[in-house]
């Protein structure tokens, strides 16, 4: 069995699994759910090769197994192993203490990368932006840009003040503010909807134009 | 005078240790209220002073009584004199002084005697007090024996107030005092507590140990501790026995000297009661007593304390009889209420003649053994222990040693009314023989000894009361003339009371009026103490008593309180002259009435209880007149009395006498209140009341005790004048209070008796009477029991009895259970049983309980909760199983009709395009018409692309799922075919695996694409390690993003694992130079989603180890998913983001300007495809918002529904 061969046959069972996929339109069947189970069984089994061969072994092979050999190589190569084993003993309830250092570890790190990539990958360059877009030639762009920029920021304000009756309840303009903020999360959450349907319209077309018409001979 | 006379004379700490031990005790004095019917001239009575009812054995350790007041509700019930007695007994009298009250009532009685008693009292000495139990308020005229010699000699207790020099004894008593504040005059009432004492003597048990004491204290009994004005501080047993030298009042047999009370007759010889006891004869009261000398008149009958005439516990004489009983030598005397006793105690006082018999244990002695020991009257004992030495007859000797103390001629005692007086006392004189017709004395004294002592009534014999009394008095015998008259009229009066067994019938035939022997002796004719008289009264009594009061000693039931009560007659009616006018009509409200014989059959509410078997009778008249009696029968009753003691003076050795003896008076509610009743319609006959009550009674009474009057403290109330009581209370729930703090507590009670009470005491009254007497009742409940004490039906009232009999014809519904299937299941009689508020307690009539309106309604209600529970539960288990018939037939749902039709309408809008050209009606986008943005964009892109050089490798992310391959793989195929074809070596890395798996096929399909090959003119394909790079997935996510493009500037080991192997897990080859070639290029990421991007532009930044003026930039080639981020972040940082595209359209666009689209199927396909994509979106766009629409239009209607 050559290449073109497996491509034929790999071409036949992506067609197949894609008409499973979309039987999901009709209803909730079996075909829908086993394309899925084969999706999600091979998707778990490629991730567990993929941590195997692209991760694990290159870890051990530049550390632990690289020679000359280095303690302080070693050591390394076996921290994150070491980490591992702790987020293992989260399943025992006995050890489970010991997992938290590993967990810890990770949500610090994580944390503390997404806090310093978020502000200055998102937050300064959104703002400085912003800022940029107000300007004679684009007021229409800048403001919109700003009232819907400020309008969401509101929006997601919880400061209130709190009445007599105990309730805590947001100002009038904040609330006003709230209410754009919402408007314009509703266009962009609409929006991003139809550019995941236009993306999966575009993925059908994809199939239909380098499968479908090459296979029915158009 | 001995230094023990100077003291108190009835101080009971004065008392010698064998009289203490023995029993006798002085009766304490007290005053009590005048009765609001009393008579003006009782008030002149003398009251009651010496009451000692408790035979020793019965009260072996008098200490630790409580004294309570009298229950504020018996108010209502307790007879008028009763009621002001509320509080405790008083603290014992000092000695001191008689109170003035004392003094005048004695003084006053010495005014109401008889004119021929006057002389006897003069001539009687002085130092002795005189024990005036009430001296007759008959006018001398009317003394049956005016005309009869007074006898020289005699037993007489003088109880002079000159013998304590003078001095009131109980002027000292600050009780003495108060209660003389609120009713001096009523002194006399004092006496009647010895005649309930007396009701213990009758008990027909025999103590098991003579030879322990037992005594009801005198504190106990309020009319004993009262009459003790020399006992300030004996508050108990302990005390009194202990005062060993503590002198006796004047008991003088046979002396009208101031007698010691030393009796040395009763030393040293055989027929010595007291030679069993282990008495030290120094303390032998009798030692120096000497006969009454002949001639001395004895001391006036006037009012004396009941005596007390308890049987002897043994059959070894009188003085055996006087050893064990406290007041023996008083009570034993044949007196009405102790009348009799004053003339023998003024003979005590009297020197004895030479010829009259020794009384004394020695040879000295002139009143012989012999003498006591025939004492017909006396000596009820069956069994002799010590027969009379002389060998004579008892009547005999008895009349011999009165005939030399008196001094009357023999014939003048022959008088009916002195036999009448003599021998009953109370009985009357209707049937007191005809004593002028018994001749001589000698005569006398020989009919009285040979009169066979079975001949003598038995309740006369053993002293004994009858338990249960006849039906009504005695009809008014015809006044004998004789000894045959007597007989005659006994017999008459046993006739009327019909056959009687043998103990209970005798007792019931016997009146009420007599059988308390309450006479006011005030009432009483004068006693004629002749030695004929008395002879003669024996003989009589020997022949003429009827059966039904020979028998007293042998019954034991209780008689009907609560007939008594009701139908107390009047006295005044029923008894002859001589009696109703003295003793009975003067102070009784409402007259006792005999008892009624039928009240003590089934029919009688009391006819269940149990009846207490040691309950005291009041000492009678009868008894004290009894002087003849037969010692044998009198002494054997005793001892069944004794035995019946002894049962419970085992128990009672650490309790107080009083409680336990109060314990036997522990009945039920209804009997105690028709005790009450019965005491508060008893004539005061000025005796006292001693109670002497078994401590045996079975819990229940004492269950009933609580709920029951204090009768205790009405015994023990300062002035408790009950001597007309007809029977003794029947309840007694007060607990005697410690006098003084005395002695060890009070509970030596039965341990069930007394739990029962206490726990009784909590309890409301009515729940008290619903009290089980039969013992505890178990209720099942489940697995749970609960125990409920029983009583005896008999003591429910009467309405509650016929209730009772009411209920048990309709409680007969059977044992239930309760139905499957509730929540009771299994349980008996869960509900049923409740009606025992209108039920008797009785563990019949729960278990057949009958369900009432209210308990079915309640069972009901509670039936209905549960079924609506068992429904509820019902119903949420069959919801619970829809839900899961639910979710089953979701997984077979049909197929829903809008969603094909969705599904249809998309299909075609995508296919249609492709086989017609029809559907083309959107514009294909094209390069020359782009905008000049969109122009700016390509332009920096390709200049980003253009930036690549031949060899140079290029970082190529490929960070987009399967699922954005469709938009994203031409932007991709775009790129890879431009740097493939500038000379570039991409480097594809990826945060995602299948990202990475998917870069290594399309980039191998590219290295292999043939056309694409050609129109590089390259005949082999490009190959990985060389051409291109797969480095794979990138671990960590922004941390993996992070570390490689810290890996890009430093050559460390982070940098060897990077890119050390790929994804086949071969080695890259990758130089450090091809590494940081890496960082001078711009990396090219092709992102599906937001978060891809925001990762990469987030963490791909030049590090701050990176070479001063380098910068990590990057282009963007993101999905339509991710346009909007990826052009914020485009916009936002233009020198880092040198360009963007954004899906299928700058994909069409790119590879148009590219020039890929070269032959025109692959440019018609990809307008096809591009109308295919237009209306796909257009009828996505439609169907969604027809669906909102409906949803809308749907949700409206919802709610105008809801509305």
């Amino acid at each position: 069995m050559n290449v073109a061969q497996l491509d034929q046959i790999g071409l036949v069972v992506g067609a197949v699994l894609t008409l499973m996929i979309f039987s999901y339109l009709l209803a909730d069947n079996a075909l829908y759910r086993i394309a899925i189970h084969i999706f999600i069984g091979a998707a778990a089994g490629f991730l567990l090769i993929a941590a195997l061969e692209g991760v694990l072994i290159p870890w051990l092979s530049a550390t632990v197994l690289a020679q000359p050999s280095e303690l302080s190589r070693v050591g390394i190569g076996l921290m994150p192993f070491m980490f591992g084993l702790l987020l293992a003993f989260k399943g025992s309830s006995r050890f489970s203490r010991l997992g938290d250092y590993g967990l810890t570890l990770m949500i610090g790190v994580g944390a503390a990368l997404a806090l310093v990539g978020a502000v200055n990958g998102t937050l300064v360059p959104l703002i400085a932006v912003t800022v940029r877009e107000v300007r004679p030639e684009n007021v229409i762009n800048g403001v919109i840009g700003v009232i819907g920029t400020v309008s969401v920021l509101v929006f997601f304000t919880y400061f209130g003040v709190r009445r007599p009756s105990g309730a805590v309840e947001a100002l009038l303009p904040v609330r006003f503010m709230g209410w754009v903020g919402q408007a314009f999360i509703a266009v962009t959450l609409g929006a991003t909807y139809g550019l995941l349907i236009l993306s999966a319209l575009t993925a059908l077309t994809g199939v239909i134009t380098d499968r479908l018409l090459p296979w029915i001979g158009r | 005078m001995t230094e023990q006379n100077q003291r108190p004379m009835f101080d009971d700490d004065s008392l010698p240790a064998w009289l203490t031990r023995a029993g006798i005790t002085h009766a304490p004095r007290r005053a009590t209220p005048p009765p609001a019917t009393a008579d003006p001239r009782r008030a002149s009575q003398v009251a009651p002073r010496l009451q000692i009812t408790v035979p020793p054995w019965e009260t072996p350790q008098a200490r630790d009584l409580v004294i309570e007041p009298i229950p504020a509700p018996m108010d209502d019930v307790l007879p008028p004199w009763l009621r002001p007695f509320k509080g405790t007994l008083p603290d014992f009298p000092a000695a001191g002084p008689l109170p003035h009250w004392q003094t005048e009532v004695i003084q006053s009685v010495d005014a109401d005697m008889p004119t021929w008693l006057a002389p006897a009292l003069e001539a009687a000495p002085t130092d002795s007090f005189d024990l005036d139990f009430g001296a007759p308020s008959a006018a001398d005229e009317d003394n049956p024996f005016a005309d009869l010699e007074r006898p020289r000699s005699g037993f007489t207790t003088m109880l002079n107030p000159n013998k304590l020099g003078g001095t009131d004894i109980f002027a000292g008593l600050d009780w003495a005092s108060e209660s003389e504040a609120q009713t001096p005059a009523d002194e006399s009432k004092l006496i009647k507590t010895d005649q309930l004492g007396s009701l213990e003597w009758q008990g027909s048990e025999t103590p098991s140990s003579r030879g322990q004491p037992k005594i009801i204290h005198t504190d106990q009994l309020g009319s004993l501790e009262w009459q003790t004005g020399g006992t300030p501080e004996l508050t108990s047993a302990d005390d009194l026995f202990a005062s060993g030298d503590a002198p006796l009042p004047d008991f003088d047999f046979g002396t009208a000297q101031s007698a010691p009370p030393e009796a040395d007759f009763l030393a040293g010889t055989d027929d010595d009661p007291f030679a069993g006891l282990d008495i030290p004869m120094d303390d032998d009261p009798f030692a120096d007593v000497t006969p009454v000398q002949t001639g001395a008149l004895p001391s006036l009958p006037t009012e004396s304390e009941p005596p007390l005439a308890e049987p002897a516990p043994t059959s070894r004489g009188l003085l055996s009889f006087l050893e064990t009983t406290p007041e023996s030598a008083t009570g034993a005397l044949p007196s009405a209420d102790l009348a009799d006793m004053d003339w023998l105690d003024a003979a005590n006082q009297m020197t004895p003649p030479a010829d009259s018999p020794n009384f004394g244990a020695t040879a000295e002695s002139a009143v012989t053994d012999a003498a006591f020991a025939d004492l017909g009257w006396l000596d009820s004992s069956p069994e002799p222990t010590k027969p009379a030495p002389s060998g004579g007859e008892a009547d005999k000797d008895l009349l011999a040693a009165l005939a030399g103390l008196e001094t009357k001629p023999t014939g003048q005692t022959s008088s009916p009314a002195d036999a009448d007086w003599l021998l009953t006392g109370a009985l009357d004189p209707a049937q007191a023989p005809d004593l002028s017709t018994l001749g001589d004395l000698p005569d006398l004294t020989g009919a009285a000894s040979d009169q066979p002592t079975a001949d003598i009534p038995d309740w006369i014999k053993t002293g004994y009361l009858p338990d249960q009394l006849p039906d009504g008095p005695p009809a008014e015998p015809p006044t004998p003339k004789s000894i045959d008259a007597l007989r005659a009229s006994t017999e008459s009066l046993r006739e009327t009371a019909g056959p009687t067994p043998e103990s209970a019938q005798p007792a019931m035939e016997i009146p009420d009026w007599l059988m308390t022997g309450n006479l006011d002796e005030s009432k009483l004719p004068s006693l004629p103490q002749t030695s004929s008289l008395m002879s003669a009264a024996l003989a009589a009594a020997d022949e003429d008593v009827p059966e039904w009061l020979r028998g007293s000693q042998a019954s034991t039931s209780m008689p009907n309180f609560s007939a008594q009560a009701s139908a107390a007659p009047n006295l005044d009616e029923d008894l002859p002259d001589w009696l109703g006018t003295g003793a009975l009509t003067d102070s009784v409200d409402a007259p006792a009435k005999p008892l009624d014989a039928s009240a003590t059959t089934d029919k009688s509410p009391l006819a269940d209880v149990p009846r207490p078997s040691k309950v005291r009778r009041p000492e009678t008249a009868v008894d004290l007149a009894v002087g003849d009696l037969d010692i044998d029968s009198l002494l054997s009753s005793a001892t069944a009395a004794i035995d019946l003691s002894a049962l419970q003076a085992e128990s009672a050795k650490e309790q107080p006498t009083v409680e336990a003896d109060l314990d036997t008076l522990e009945l039920s509610t209804a009997q105690s209140t028709a005790a009450l009743e019965a005491m508060s319609a008893l004539p005061d006959l000025g005796a006292d009341l001693a109670l002497d009550l078994p401590t045996d009674l079975p819990p229940d009474l004492g269950v009933m005790a609580s709920a029951a009057p204090d009768l205790t403290a009405a015994a023990e109330a300062p002035a408790l004048p009950v001597a007309p009581l007809p029977a003794p209370p029947p309840a007694e729930p007060a607990k005697p209070e410690a006098p003084k703090g005395r002695g060890r507590g009070r509970g030596r009670k039965d341990r069930s008796t007394t739990e029962v009470a206490v726990a009784a005491e909590a309890l409301p009254e009515w729940v008290e009477v619903l009290k089980p007497s039969t013992g505890p009742v178990i209720f099942e409940i489940g697995d749970q029991k609960v125990a409920m004490e029983d009583q005896p039906i008999a003591a429910l009232p009467a309405h509650l009895r016929a209730l009772r009999e009411k209920l048990g014809a309709v409680i007969s519904l059977p044992t239930q259970l309760e139905p499957k299937g509730s929540t009771l299941e299994g349980i008996q009689n869960a509900l049923s049983p409740i009606a025992t508020t209108g039920a008797p307690s009785t563990a019949a009539a729960i278990a057949g309980g009958r369900r009432t309106a209210a308990q079915a309604r309640a069972v009901g209600t509670l039936q209905a909760i549960l079924s609506a529970q068992d429904a509820l539960m019902q119903k949420r288990g069959e919801e619970d199983l829809a839900q899961t018939t639910f979710i089953a037939r979701k997984v077979r749902s049909r197929p829903k009709l809008d969603r094909f039709l969705v599904t249809l309408a998309l299909i075609a809008s995508v296919l249609l395009p492709f086989f017609t050209d029809v559907a083309s009606v959107f514009q294909v986008p094209r390069p020359e018409t782009l905008s000049a943005t969109d122009q700016a964009r390509f332009d920096a892109f390709f200049n980003a692309v253009e930036s690549v050089q031949g060899g140079t490798p290029v970082l190529v992310a490929f960070d987009y799922a399967p699922s954005a391959t469709g938009e994203l793989d031409e932007l991709a195929k775009s790129l890879l075919r431009d740097v493939l074809r500038r000379g570039g070596r991409p480097v594809i890395v990826s945060t995602n695996p299948s990202s990475a798996l998917h870069a290594y096929g399309l980039i191998s399909d590219l290295a292999n694409d043939v056309a694409f090959l050609t129109s590089l003119g390259r005949a082999e394909p490009f190959a990985a390690r060389r051409d291109y790079w797969v480095i794979g997935y990138l671990s960590g996510g922004i941390g993996g993003v992070r570390a490689l493009a810290n890996a890009l500037y430093a050559d460390t080991f982070e940098q060897r694992v990077i890119f050390d192997q790929d994804t086949e897990g071969q080695p890259t080859g990758l130089s450090a130079a091809d590494i940081q070639a890496l960082r001078n290029l711009p990396t090219f990421l092709l992102a599906g989603a937001n978060e891809d991007v925001r990762a990469w532009v987030e963490q791909y930044q030049t590090p701050q180890n990176a070479p001063q003026g380098e910068s990590l930039r990057m282009v963007l080639m993101v999905s339509a998913a991710a346009s909007t981020v990826a052009q914020s972040y485009t916009a936002s940082q233009p020198n880092r983001i040198l360009s963007i595209l954004i899906g299928l359209r700058d994909s069409y666009l790119y590879a148009q300007a590219s020039g890929q689209l070269s032959d025109a199927t692959m440019q018609q396909n990809a307008d096809r495809r591009w109308q295919s994509v237009a209306w796909s979106a257009l009828m996505s766009g439609i169907i969604i918002l027809l669906g909102a629409a409906l949803n809308m239009i749907r949700d409206l209607a919802r709610r105008r529904r809801q509305a």
